[in-house]
């Protein structure tokens, strides 16, 4: 008896969350620009991941014969110094740079909530040596110590983006710290105390799963940033290795030639701009959704 | 709690923090990079080489170099820079300061005046044309990645212009190199120096190179800024008291720069300070696509030619700057809301 009565609960429980998304969802199509976003992302995600059949030659495939050449209906963005077709190097190029991208996100995310969970529910000492920890991570400039990272390491695109999660971190371990604190004074957690919860359980199955819609926002939101900064670091030079098809080191490369052959460096550099855009719109749109004030 | 005691008390929480980023940058230096090559270079006999080991203490334990190394920052010692001809690591910066300090400030001049205009205009016009352009502007340049934006200003302004025979903005250099009588360096910010020296070509000139880099630099941060403008001006707007300063029968602009704008500066102060941390940070790659004299483009080669005491003197300089732009924005805060007590 008492089971039924209790999948009844949970089953409404859940219904209740399917609205919720749903009403999401519903307020995410009004949108035109969040619509946008979500097409620039569908379609470069699309274009990475179907690469291997799109792509008309190969990520280092060279045709010395036909270097620098302008964009022609043969090659849609023109050839590089070496004779790459650079329509098909953007599109090779779009796998790494957005595969790295999610990677490095998703590995601050699992630094940023473990540390900001132990932070934000031990309180007391945890709590405040670990956000001096944190400070000094904001307090060093980060992109200089991702170089430092990376160069130490060896210079390619995993270490790079290891030094990025390694440097990365520390503001969103701020902000998951912050949401555990306000959560953890709520009734639901000390009932749950009461009951004789242990700790990690309460932390991981309840008050967790109830901050995760800020830290999944400011978790896409900060994908088009990390994008860019993997990009930066990646222009001046550490990264990917010779003739690899990467976009920021493909602008590095069109920078020796910006001023006769200027489509090298410009089509990488579009593509990174609208990547990142369609990012930056919908992580804005949800971020407006989100937001209680606005929502009825 | 008074102003005095609150400098002094941040300033004692600033002692946990510089020993966390010497901490890093010692690790750095000393032991994933190699710390004689501090001093020493590759024609450097064997013999020198065991001279400099003992002389800094390298065969030490780690504790003890540690200590070391802090007391020779303490002391100025900060090692050699490979990157430079092998000088000190901390005249090199006492050069290079000069032209990334300008252009930050140039920076951030732009960012104070282009993000709170447009912001303003945006929340007060909001979902006319104006908004909408404005918030294109900011969303794409939060999407862009600077470098190329920097590129293609280059090719524009500089190339294109030179070209068709406009007048073009330069770029590469500080100044122009055929500028006559030369500019005599006294305080190596060249603004400056032609202030005093009464020269306004050179002061024209400077500001000429200054515009591209200090845009390309500043240009996230200015559409950072304009987008928290815009919704806490749009927050404020709606309070009560706008509605009595309205009903009241005060002029709107009055009301919008009166009584809206000081309140909704507050957040915007915060952005500002925030984003004078990440103009220093942004400088290594902003600098090497301009091929600006300063200490960004210097960082970013010692560390591809993995020259460790000048990455462990930037770090620690850019921390420095940054922590003290930090408390300059908490004293700030109490002086635009004095509900806000420092404490």
């Amino acid at each position: 008896m008492t089971s039924s009565l209790e999948k009844e609960r949970v089953r409404s429980h859940r219904e209740a969350q399917l609205e919720e998304l749903r009403f999401t969802l519903h307020l995410l199509r009004q949108s035109p620009l969040v619509i946008f976003g979500i097409v620039l992302i569908v379609v470069t995600v699309a274009a990475g991941v179907f690469a291997p059949f799109i792509a008309p030659y190969g990520p280092e495939e060279r045709q010395w014969a036909k270097s620098l050449q302008p964009p022609s209906l043969e090659h849609f963005f023109g050839t590089d110094e070496t004779g790459g077709d650079i329509f098909s190097r953007v599109l090779w190029a779009i796998r790494i740079d957005l595969g790295l991208a999610l990677a490095i996100v998703v590995g601050s995310l699992v630094v940023e909530i473990l540390i900001g969970c132990v932070a934000g529910y031990f309180g007391g000492k945890v709590d405040e040596a670990l956000m001096r920890v944190t400070d000094v991570f904001l307090a060093f400039p980060s992109l200089i110590l991702a170089m430092a990272v990376a160069a130490a390491l060896g210079r390619n695109l995993y270490n790079l983006a290891l030094s990025l999660v390694v440097t990365g971190w520390a503001g969103g371990a701020r902000l998951v710290r912050g949401v555990i604190l306000s959560e953890r004074e709520k009734l639901y957690v000390e009932a749950a105390r009461a009951v004789g919860a242990a700790r990690g359980r309460i932390m991981f199955r309840h008050v967790l799963p109830n901050a995760i819609y800020p830290l999944l926002v400011s978790a896409t939101l900060s994908l088009g940033g990390t994008i860019l900064g993997f990009a930066g670091l990646s222009f001046i030079g550490f990264g990917a290795g010779s003739g690899m098809a990467e976009l920021g080191y493909m602008i590095a490369l069109g920078r020796d030639y910006l001023y006769r052959f200027p489509w090298v460096a410009t089509f990488p550099g579009l593509t990174i701009f609208f990547i990142v855009l369609g990012f930056n719109l919908v992580g804005d749109g949800l971020r407006d959704i989100l937001d209680p004030r606005l929502r009825r | 709690m008074k102003l005095r005691d609150y400098v002094v008390r941040r300033l004692i929480l600033l002692v946990p923090v510089m020993f966390g980023v010497t901490l890093i940058a010692f690790t750095l230096s000393h032991v994933i990079g190699d710390p004689v090559a501090a001093y020493a270079s590759e024609r450097t006999p064997e013999w020198q080489i065991k001279q400099i080991i003992l002389q800094k203490g390298l065969d030490k334990p780690i504790y003890i170099q540690y200590g070391i190394y802090v007391n020779d920052l303490v002391k100025g010692d900060w090692g050699y820079t490979r990157s430079v001809n092998d000088r000190p690591v901390t005249e090199v910066i006492k050069e290079f300061f000069p032209a990334t300090f300008e252009l930050t400030a140039m920076s951030l001049v732009m960012i104070l005046v282009i993000a709170i205009p447009l912001g303003i205009v945006s929340a007060t016009h909001k979902d006319k044309p104006v908004d909408h352009v404005t918030r294109l502007f900011a969303l794409s340049g939060v999407s862009m990645p600077v470098f190329w934006l920097g590129l293609l200003m280059l090719l524009v302004f500089y190339y294109h212009f030179q070209m068709l025979g406009l007048p073009n903005l330069p770029s590469g250099a500080r100044l122009d190199q055929f500028l006559y009588p030369p500019l005599k360096s006294i305080t190596g910010f060249y603004l400056l120096d032609s202030l005093i020296q009464l020269r306004p070509d050179a002061f024209f000139d400077a500001f000429l190179h200054l515009i591209m880099p200090a845009f390309v630099l500043g240009y996230h941060g200015v559409t950072v800024v304009t987008r928290m403008m815009r919704s806490s001006m749009l927050e404020v707007m709606r309070q009560d008291y706008i509605m009595l300063a309205r009903s009241k029968g005060l002029p709107e602009r009055i009301v919008i720069y009166r009584h809206a704008l000081k309140n909704a500066m507050i957040p915007t102060v915060t952005v500002v300070g925030l984003s004078f941390g990440s103009l220093l940070t942004g400088a290594p790659i902003t600098e090497t696509v301009f091929s600006w004299p300063g200490l960004g483009r210097w960082a970013a080669g010692a560390i591809l030619r993995t020259d460790f005491s000048a990455i462990s003197g930037f770090a620690i300089v850019s921390a420095l700057v940054y922590v003290t732009a930090n408390l300059i924005v908490d004293l700030l805060y109490a002086f635009i809301d004095p509900r806000i007590r420092l404490g």
